[in-house]
């Protein structure tokens, strides 16, 4: 093995590699973003509830009432909660596919998913 | 004296797995890095499988990545020996590949950037296989970042351990 370790051509490599991981991200972002995202609401490690962001709402769910969601401008958020550390409330509005709000003391936990709530089972 | 050899790499096979091990169990016990999706680690073990590509037989470089994975089976679960094993084959994959290309004109550095970048491409790849799940793609930039760090870190590490490794592996070689 006779290879140097740096040669002067690996910052322009680097730097290649770091603008593709930009051009990959916006196009994975922009594709994202035409697909339809939901909110699914775990109690429990079960998913109860699936909620259209495209509603404005503020709601609470029978087997969480001490919780109260806010659904709004595409995104959702804990807006109330009985919890001590009031972490849920704390994360905000959440809008992007894959991003989540816990709250461990209710064990409720809301994430974003992309993909049609119709064929979300599949992926529960 | 070819019997010799084939026990020296028999040895040093043995040597650099329990190596492997062992850091992988010490980088089980780093935090997780800040700004960084969970998952994301250094990937020490990644600098004993170069040495053992450049410096042995490619072949004890795959066995060691079978091993390191089976070693990830006993201790986590299928899932962890399968994400594994394809990481650590397609990162020394990329790597036989890179150097029968460029030779000695590409740098340890790049070598080891390009083992970490493909090392996190076979393990999306593995995990699309198993859980049929298409969004991890929107990690693929994270992967090629976190790539680059770590196989920075990986590379310059062999670069500082190979003097004692040498050390160790060419005394009484002959």
């Amino acid at each position: 093995m006779k290879n140097k370790f740096f040669l002067k051509k690996d910052i322009l490599i680097i730097l290649i590699l770091v603008i593709l991981s930009a051009v990959i991200y916006f196009i994975t972002a922009s594709y994202y973003s035409d697909k339809k995202i939901y909110a699914e609401i775990l109690h429990d490690k079960k998913v109860i509830k699936k909620v259209d962001l495209s509603l404005q709402t503020k709601f609470s769910l029978p087997d969480i009432p001490n919780i109260t969601l806010e659904v709004k401008n595409n995104s959702i958020a804990f807006i109330h909660s009985d919890c001590p550390d009031k972490i849920c409330v704390n994360t905000g509005f959440i809008s992007h596919a894959g991003s989540s709000a816990a709250c461990l003391p209710n064990k409720t936990v809301v994430r974003i998913v992309s993909s049609s709530p119709d064929d979300a089972d599949a992926v529960s | 004296m070819k019997q010799d050899k084939k026990t020296k790499i028999i040895t040093m096979t043995a040597m650099l797995l329990s190596l492997i091990i062992v850091l992988s169990i010490f980088e089980s016990m780093l935090p997780s890095f800040p700004f960084l999706p969970p998952g994301v680690k250094l990937g020490l073990s990644n600098t004993v499988i170069m040495y053992s590509l450049f410096f042995t037989t490619k072949k004890s470089a795959f066995f060691l990545a079978l091993l390191k994975s089976f070693f990830s089976f006993m201790t986590i679960g299928f899932v962890a020996f399968a994400l594994s094993l394809s990481g650590g084959i397609a990162s020394i994959l990329i790597m036989i590949f890179l150097t029968a290309v460029f030779k000695d004109k590409i740098s340890l550095l790049i070598l080891s950037i390009f083992g970490a970048i493909f090392h996190n491409i076979g393990q999306i790849a593995a995990y699309m296989l198993l859980l049929g799940d298409a969004n991890i793609l929107c990690y693929l930039s994270v992967l090629i970042i976190s790539g680059i760090i770590m196989g920075s870190i990986t590379g310059t590490v062999l670069k500082l351990i190979l003097p004692a490794f040498n050390r160790i592996f060419t005394k009484n070689s002959d």
